[in-house]
């Protein structure tokens, strides 16, 4: 079920209603019966791959936690792992490998017929996989208890608003809040709901009017040169963003109206000054994931030193890579953010130098501006890498993006109308405002200062903003294919 | 001096800062990048002549002032 659907829609007051109708002691009953069918409602068969992870590590982490034995807790450590990395590995990256072992032999005129699968991705897989995995290490290097209460612990690994696309919780975080109370509180829900409309806009109004421009210069990438190629690309920078963001504030906010507190996932990350920032601000669940679970591990196990710290940066961006999608692009992707950071971290105080040197530190707002500028085409340069459908359509963009560069588009379709663009256009500098001021102080303070007819203005304006100019077709959350 | 103020002193050193929002998640505010949390352990290994161990350096440990201060109080034992 998508959250920018008619389904949806219906789906999600209906449990809200029954939520706070129903006794305490029963909603874990309603939102794994919820939880369920909104993942089956995709496609219902693999609703069997979460049912085999959830039993694998619910029945792992308790042995685990049971026997004192070393050897004996590493076994069961691997054997809930294997399950569970196993069946992502098995839908997500068998094609994958198999496919580039076949090209890898052909090479060296090596006819090889490798299998390949005719499975489906399964939605959410790398999402739920991830949170699970957190799971057993956490009960695995005693960080918390394992859950003994299997339905509890089901609903935490299927909990619908962050089932398919996040954000990735920790059970210490959430396994919790499905023991407490949760009353109707009209200020939390409101709040829920109009975090669930900026979500909507986000996707409906400007991803997905995005996405008609960027699917067609980037599914069709040689019949474009320069400026086609320069405002796809930076569309799409924006486009995968609202997406993704969107997602998490209708998540956010759906879990919220029933009284769960989920992970900020984005905190503005076009303002970050450096690409760390930008990996403190974007997808934060997953980068704390890979933060506790890979990096430190990595960076600091065996003593710290520098050349650990670098070696684990790139082992983590090419997890990452790999996490995204089953492509050589996305690994690309993710070396490519890794390089940035060594070299980021490598010059540091060379640029220090230099900016002392030509004076831009005594003016810290311009310098800042710089340093926004400079991270943000970065972004966008690996924004690039990420959407390519091949790697040779990635050196062609990146060959043409400045190749006839004029400012007049003459007799190629975009997709988008020039009304289109302006509307795009006009409600990406509008979400830049916002963010800007949410940026000096949260939003909802600052609104809270303002007359009631002002808020009820805004909140109006944006609930008919999504429906009058709202892409409806139902388009899926990029996010989704991870 | 108690070992509370001498970890601020030392975060305050290295961060050449003049104060320091204890309020705030050291980690996961991006205040001490890893970078940072190499220099933060090889001081207080220097100063308070201990060793910590590589598992012991997680997020949660060196979260707050007050986790620094718990793990090195666990790591004297």
């Amino acid at each position: 079920m998508l959250f920018n659907s008619l389904h949806f829609l219906i789906f999600f007051p209906f449990i809200v209603l029954i939520y706070f109708t129903i006794p305490h002691k029963y909603r874990w009953i309603l939102l794994l019966i919820g939880s369920y069918y909104f993942y089956m409602s995709w496609k219902a068969e693999y609703a069997i791959l979460i049912m085999i992870a959830t039993l694998a590590s619910y029945f792992f982490a308790l042995q685990i936690d049971k026997t004192e034995s070393i050897l004996k807790k590493r076994l069961f450590l691997a054997l809930s792992l294997s399950i569970c990395l196993g069946i992502l590995f098995f839908f997500k990256y068998f094609n994958f490998v198999s496919e580039s072992v076949r090209e890898f032999l052909n090479l060296f005129s090596v006819q090889f017929n490798s299998p390949i699968l005719g499975v489906l991705l399964p939605v959410g897989i790398s999402f739920y996989t991830f949170q699970i995995v957190g799971y057993t290490l956490d009960v695995y290097y005693k960080r918390i208890k394992p859950e003994r209460h299997l339905g509890i612990f089901a609903v935490f690994v299927s909990f619908f608003p962050q089932l398919v696309a996040g954000p990735i919780e920790r059970a210490s975080s959430l396994i919790p809040q499905f023991f407490e109370k949760h009353h109707f509180d009209y200020k939390r829900v409101t709040d829920g709901i109009k975090l669930m409309m900026w979500g909507f806009f986000l996707k409906v109004v400007i991803a997905d009017r995005l996405a008609i421009l960027t699917n067609q210069v980037f599914n069709n990438v040689y019949n474009y040169t320069g400026l086609p190629l320069i405002i796809a690309s930076y569309f799409f920078g924006y486009q995968v963003y609202c997406d993704f963001a969107g997602y998490s504030f209708i998540a956010i906010g759906a879990a919220q109206v029933m009284g769960y507190k989920l992970t900020e996932n984005f905190k503005r990350p076009f303002f970050s000054k450096s690409f760390s920032e930008v990996w403190r601000r974007w997808h934060i669940s997953l980068m704390n994931w890979f933060r506790n679970y890979i990096f430190f591990p990595l960076a600091f196990k065996k003593g710290a030193n520098k050349f650990r710290l670098y070696y684990a940066t790139v082992i983590v961006f090419f997890v990452s890579g790999l996490w995204h999608g089953a492509g050589w692009n996305f690994i690309l992707w993710g070396l490519l953010c890794a390089f940035y950071i060594v070299i980021s971290r490598l010059t540091s105080n060379l640029r220090g130098k230099i900016t002392n040197m030509i004076g831009l530190s005594k003016y810290p707002t311009a310098h800042n501006f710089l340093k926004i500028l400079i991270t943000f085409h970065l972004w966008i340069i690996a924004a690039i890498v990420f959407r390519i459908n091949s790697l040779q359509d990635g050196v062609y963009v990146f060959t043409h993006l400045f190749k006839n560069l004029t400012f007049m588009i003459k007799g190629l379709p975009l997709g988008l109308d020039s009304i289109g663009l302006i509307i795009a256009v006009v409600f990406i500098g509008l979400t830049e405002v916002i963010q800007l001021i949410q940026e000096k102080r949260p939003i909802r303070s600052y609104l809270s200062t303002k007359p009631t007819y002002i808020r009820w203005i805004l909140s109006l304006g944006l609930f008919f903003s999504i429906l009058l100019f709202g892409v409806f077709e139902g388009t899926q959350f990029v996010y989704f294919q991870f | 001096m108690d070992g509370r103020k001498e970890i601020i002193g030392i975060i305050k050193e290295l961060k050449n800062v003049s104060e320091i929002d204890e309020s705030i998640d050291l980690i996961e505010s991006g205040f001490l990048d890893s970078f940072d949390i190499i220099n933060l352990i090889s001081k207080i290994e220097e100063r308070f002549k201990i060793k910590i161990m590589g598992e012991d350096i997680i997020p949660e440990n060196l979260n707050s002032i007050d986790s620094i201060v718990n793990l090195i109080n666990k790591t004297k034992i």
